[in-house]
């Protein structure tokens, strides 16, 4: 293998290195998935977003 | 500028949204280049199994280790995005279910089989397969390429036209009814064709520019001319495609995102006859509430707009007042009403939630009923006021007539470069060293317009994360805002460094150039 195609391999394995290990696991777990055991509870946490998120006041609109 | 950051609102949303931005425009600077450059690989490697003339080979061996330097620095990139779903969009990953999931995980299987193993056949089979199974698995890596990304293309495209799917308000889940009507939405194959023969026109002008850069420097003439008239002729296929399916991306805006085709063309009052702007420039104090004019300076075609979008003059074409305002006679709800029938959906969905729990069956049958006749207005109940369901118009408006302006151009790049090497003066003509400059200005040109075709796309359909059935800020994840600045500067920081990288391996390999033909004594 010629020397540049064993830096871009290089590169290759120390960015999916990053990008798999130090990023998925230190600052990217699935939220719902982490934080919640079963579907149910995950189901019931995001019914309780989709409820208090919206703002049920009605608006005036300027004509 | 200060004044500016001082008047972005830096909460969670905004960090979230510019985290994904980033990333996902990152991420988009390699994968168009993929794209499009594999094929004009596969069309040269064609030619030189036809010809068995070894310059052809030299030549596509020069292209693919450029390809492979792209191909490496960017590869994966796009899976930080896949995980963003996961931590900082959470409610809307789970709200889309297996719809946006299906997709992803076709892409995966595709990219992951198709690409990897006849990337490894491409680039390590010289010599060690026949040339013919060798020129296979080029064409196939170049087709699974499009094909990987016509999954997330779909998955993109239900975002922006939701269809094929039914609510279930037990889990507050989408579900797929009808894969095909996913598939085959007209938005989905609109916006696969119109993004990967973008990404062609792209690799064609990068071809065209690194071949100029060579012409300017009075060598590698050859490889340069011969690469010219194949990026010439794939190039002009692939504008004139790019051009005609945009045509059929902005029919179907009109359809289902009336608000994005408004703010691409600054159209505040709406009308037969719609006006299509040539060139203008925004008014900055003009809002939706106001009476200013517009535009401060403005170029257009009267009853272009109706005509491109229905082949009628005649045809009424949305405004955004109409759309906050409502027009009765056009069959267009207001904001207003349509949050109403939207906080209906909202109230149904937290009823029919307690009549399961109390099986009460009457109750839940006509929580049930509503929640259907009401769910194609259910975002609006996220909506607080009604400038909230307007994009920041200026981004759309520009990025869109710049696209659109620096497409056309490209039309004249592809004709200027074919025409002259055809006719044998690319290197001998008057002008030459314009052209070859006009073409190295192709390639950042191609970059900026195929960004802000994904800025008019994304930035065009806000609040909107799923099209008038969630707003970005209710699929949020309320995670901490400072985690969020924490990665997005991590992001940055890691892109920018893999960006620089390849612009400079990829700089010394241009100008190292391709290998030596083996008479010369080269490898």
């Amino acid at each position: 293998m010629p020397k540049w195609g064993k830096q871009i391999w290089l590169i290759l394995l120390i960015k999916l290195f990053v990008i798999f290990v130090l990023v998925k696991f230190i600052f990217f777990p699935n939220f719902l998935k982490t934080n919640f055991s079963t579907d149910k509870e995950r189901s019931d946490y995001v019914f309780n977003e989709l409820i208090n998120k919206s703002e049920n006041d009605s608006i005036t609109v300027k004509h | 500028m200060t004044q500016l950051l001082l008047n972005i609102d830096l909460s969670l949303v905004d960090w979230s949204r510019a985290q994904f931005a980033l990333t996902a425009m990152y991420h988009w600077l390699f994968v168009p280049l993929t794209l499009g450059i594999l094929f004009i690989i596969a069309i040269m490697e064609t030619i030189y199994v036809k010809t068995n003339d070894p310059e052809w080979k030299r030549i596509t061996r020069f292209w693919m280790k450029l390809f492979g330097i792209n191909f490496a620095i960017g590869v994966a990139t796009g899976l930080i995005l896949e995980f963003e779903f996961g931590t900082n969009w959470s409610n809307y990953s789970w709200f889309v279910g297996d719809i946006f999931g299906a997709p992803l995980a076709i892409e995966g299987i595709m990219a992951f089989f198709m690409e990897s193993t006849f990337i490894a056949i491409m680039f390590f089979g010289w010599n060690k397969v026949s040339k013919k199974f060798h020129l296979t698995a080029t064409w196939l890596t170049a087709i699974g390429a499009s094909l990987s990304a016509l999954w997330i293309l779909v998955a993109n495209a239900w975002m922006q036209n939701p269809v094929g799917m039914q609510f279930n308000p037990i889990t507050a889940r989408n579900e797929m009814m009808n894969f095909w009507e996913v598939l085959f939405s007209p938005v989905a194959i609109n916006k696969f064709l119109h993004t990967v023969f973008s990404g062609y026109t792209l690799g064609a002008l990068f071809v065209i520019g690194i071949s100029s850069f060579y012409l300017l420097k009075k060598r590698e003439i050859l490889l340069a001319k011969r690469s010219i008239i194949i990026a010439s002729v794939f190039g002009m296929i692939g504008i004139l495609m790019t051009i005609f399916t945009g045509h059929g991306s902005a029919v179907q805006v009109a359809k289902h995102q009336p608000m994005k085709l408004a703010a691409m063309e600054g159209l505040y009052e709406g009308g037969k006859e719609a006006e299509l702007m040539a060139f203008a420039i925004l008014n900055p104090k003009k809002t939706f509430d106001n009476e200013e004019n517009p535009f401060l300076i403005k170029f257009g075609f009267k009853g272009m707009l109706s005509y491109l979008i229905d082949f009628n003059t005649q045809t009424y074409v949305a405004g955004i007042n109409d759309l906050i305002h409502g027009n009765p006679e056009q069959n267009i709800l207001s904001v207003a009403d349509r949050k109403i029938l939207g906080d209906s959906a909202l109230n149904a969905l937290l009823d029919y939630k307690k009549a399961v729990e109390n099986d009460d069956e009457v109750l839940a049958n006509n929580s049930l009923k509503i929640i259907d006749r009401n769910f194609s207005h259910f975002g609006y109940s996220y909506v607080q006021k009604p400038e909230d369901i307007i994009p920041h118009i200026p981004l759309v408006f520009y990025s869109f007539h710049l696209m659109v302006i620096f497409g056309s151009l490209f039309v004249l790049i592809f004709l200027i470069f074919g025409w002259l090497t055809i006719k044998n003066k690319i290197d001998n003509f008057k002008y030459s060293k314009l052209i070859y400059i006009l073409g190295l200005l192709g390639i950042p040109m191609a970059y900026i317009a195929s960004e802000s075709g994904w800025i008019v796309a994304e930035v065009g359909r806000q609040p909107w994360v799923i099209q008038d059935l969630m707003t970005t800020s209710a699929a949020v994840t309320n995670i901490s805002s400072a985690s969020v600045q924490l990665t997005f500067w991590i992001f940055a920081f890691i892109f920018t460094i893999l960006l620089i990288v390849e612009i400079s391996i990829m700089s010394r390999f241009v100008k190292i150039g391709p290998e030596k033909p083996k008479n010369e004594g080269g490898k």
